[in-house]
């Protein structure tokens, strides 16, 4: 089979991109190895800005699939792509292991492979009952199951207290939420250290009393103090207790969950004694969002990696073509923000793939509409997964001139051009 | 970090002593550490334990713009059956 | 355990059966397996093959293999993105061993 474009993943971005590009008169196939398609937008719910309409992910999700098929793009779901050639050749089968795959030649491939949690070990975390805060978010608001009926979440941020909040909303007992251990796989998290990173989410928070303290946070000193006079009994938000001073030694249990272990822990993030055991059948673990690239990996980006894009992410330009000819990036791999980013991204995506492929009428204006789409939609994200995004963004650019640079540099010297 | 142990590779039930015995032998980066310990080399193909194995052996980039990890990637990024590889192979 | 939503709307109130390990479970139309065995309060899909520890879904999103079970025909499958089949059977890898096994077995003997 033969089309202009293989678009992996079916999420805000995949979906987006390939509207563009379906509806300018592309043939264009979406490969996403989910049930439905959607991505995380599925499991997705919040309060807007004033704290009174809730904004629905899955609304969302069925109304890019119900444009998607308008735009006559073809949708694969429960498949996955296992390998890329290039020219391209995308290899791709169900999730089963014994059916015969298929292969599908594009003349550009875009990945809008989303994300995957950073896994955070902790003693015990192989027991069945604990969960990545992903699969929690999946199994309330898609299945509507609750993970459990007494749930410690680890890890304060942004998605595990929204996540938290929704077993909650759903009947779960959300006994508290806890720091992550000190360790190289928190990034050394701490109470102090955290404090900086949960100032920007306070504007976030429900309560007059969060907003008022988060004023506090802005300075050094002001969280100094914050983090020495933390309250034992934790600060509630929506009524579950969030533990800056605390955090889990180890998850008990012969063949499932049964308690886990919680110690006390200085502003540093060390444990100084005050050990509880605390019954429960969940816990759930949020270690962060790290961006999913293997595919780009394997077919030979280069790669940057940006603490305000939230890990090792490929290479791009503004047009987010990485470094790869005809291979384009879009959505949370290119740097976690967030489900409106993503969709800006991925209309940006569908719009230089049309361009490269002159697919369609596309004039300078449309690029830089969509350019602005998506600075405008980062601006307006209510959700931020990082502070120093904006800056990261520029690094890359930057990075990428240089790249650039380089390479003609390179050319002008006689060396094979490699890159775009 | 306490006292209990635990798994860093899920798939190969690695501990945190077997890296860290790996590592006292001689491992220096998460390459040789996937060598001689299996770890990142199970069904999930390190997706899991990558970013563990390079927290605990930071790769040294001097440069910003770097290929990926020392765990390569390599095809299949999925597990599928040899009867699609063979395919692949014949068709060529 | 299952839960009406407070805010989102229901899912689908069609019932369907299936098997694990050969007991009978019941599944809303729709749900994964792995799900549909978590709402029934069965968390626990394998032993580890090494230290046979007890493992289930984790990740949720088809990333980690953790939870992997098996269905005669169709081989190796994860539980956590792939919905339940009316009246299919499904199995854990030590079960689906010792099954074959038992079936290798009774066919020499025949």
């Amino acid at each position: 089979m033969k089309v202009d474009v293989v678009v992996v993943g079916g999420g805000p971005a995949g979906l987006s991109a390939a509207i563009e590009i379906g509806s300018r008169g592309g043939h264009v196939v979406v490969v996403d190895d989910h049930p439905t398609p959607g991505g995380k937008l599925l499991g997705q719910l919040h309060q807007e800005g004033n704290h009174s309409n809730w904004w629905k992910g899955f609304e969302l999700a069925q109304e890019l699939k119900q444009k998607a098929l308008a735009a006559n793009v073809c949708i694969l779901s429960e498949k996955q792509v296992w390998g890329m050639e290039p020219g391209w050749k995308v290899h791709i089968s169900d999730l089963v292991q014994n059916d015969t795959g298929m292969e599908i030649q594009a003349d550009c491939v875009l990945l809008a492979t989303g994300a995957v949690e950073k896994p955070m070990p902790i003693p015990g975390w192989t027991l069945p009952g604990v969960l990545a805060i992903g699969a929690a978010q999946v199994m309330t608001n898609v299945y509507q199951v609750l993970p459990g009926k007494k749930v410690i979440v680890a890890g304060i941020d942004i998605l595990s207290l929204s996540i938290a909040r929704s077993m909650k909303l759903a009947g779960a007992d959300v006994e508290g939420i806890y720091m992550l251990p000190h360790s190289p796989f928190s990034n050394y998290a701490s109470p102090l250290l955290h404090l900086e990173t949960l100032n920007e989410m306070t504007d976030f928070a429900p309560s007059k009393m969060i907003r008022l303290t988060g004023k506090l946070l802005k300075s050094k000193t002001g969280r100094k103090l914050a983090a020495q006079f933390y309250p034992p009994m934790g600060i509630k938000m929506w009524g579950i207790p969030i533990h800056l001073r605390r955090t889990i030694l180890s998850i008990n249990g012969t063949h499932e969950v049964e308690s886990v272990t919680i110690t006390k822990i200085d502003v540093n993030g060390n444990p100084i004694g005050e050990q509880k055991v605390i019954q429960a059948d969940t816990v759930c673990i949020s270690g962060g969002l790290s961006p999913l690239y293997e595919l780009a990996a394997m077919a030979g980006c280069k790669f940057v990696t940006l603490e305000g894009l939230s890990g090792t992410v490929p290479l791009h330009n503004k047009e987010l073509e990485t470094t790869v000819p005809n291979l384009f990036v879009a959505g949370n791999i290119t740097g976690i923000e967030g489900a409106k980013v993503a969709m800006a991204q991925g209309a940006l995506a569908g719009k230089s793939i049309c361009n490269k492929l002159r697919i369609g009428n596309l004039k300078i204006a449309d690029m830089e509409e969509a350019l602005s789409f998506v600075e405008h939609s980062r601006k307006l994200s209510d959700i931020q997964f990082h502070p120093k995004v904006s800056e990261a963004r520029e690094h890359l650019d930057d990075l990428w001139k240089t790249l650039i640079k380089d390479v003609s540099r390179e050319d002008k010297n006689g060396s094979n051009q490699k890159l775009y | 970090m306490c006292n209990h142990s635990f798994i860093i590779c899920r798939c190969e039930e690695v501990s945190i002593e077997d890296i860290q015995d790996a590592i006292a032998a001689g491992a220096s980066n998460s390459q040789e550490v996937k060598m001689s310990t299996r770890a990142g080399m199970g069904i999930c193909q390190g997706r899991l334990c990558r970013p563990l194995l390079k927290a605990l052996l930071p790769d040294n980039h001097k440069e910003s713009v770097h290929s990926p990890s020392q765990l390569t990637f390599h095809q299949p990024v999925r597990p599928v059956s040899l009867a699609k590889i063979v395919k692949k192979e014949n068709s060529i | 355990m299952r839960i009406q939503h407070p805010i989102l709307p229901s899912r689908s109130t069609k019932t369907i059966s299936f098997s694990f390990n050969h007991k009978m479970y019941q599944a809303r139309e729709g749900e994964t397996i792995a799900i549909a065995l978590w709402a029934n309060g069965v968390k626990t899909l394998r032993n580890s093959e090494k230290n046979h520890e007890p493992r289930g879904m984790y990740c949720g999103i088809g990333q980690c293999y953790e939870c992997r079970i098996y269905h005669p025909k169709i081989g190796l499958l994860k539980a956590c993105t792939t919905r339940v089949t009316d009246g299919d059977h499904y199995f854990s890898k030590e079960s689906f061993n010792e099954m074959d096994l038992a079936r290798k077995g009774g066919g020499n003997e025949g």
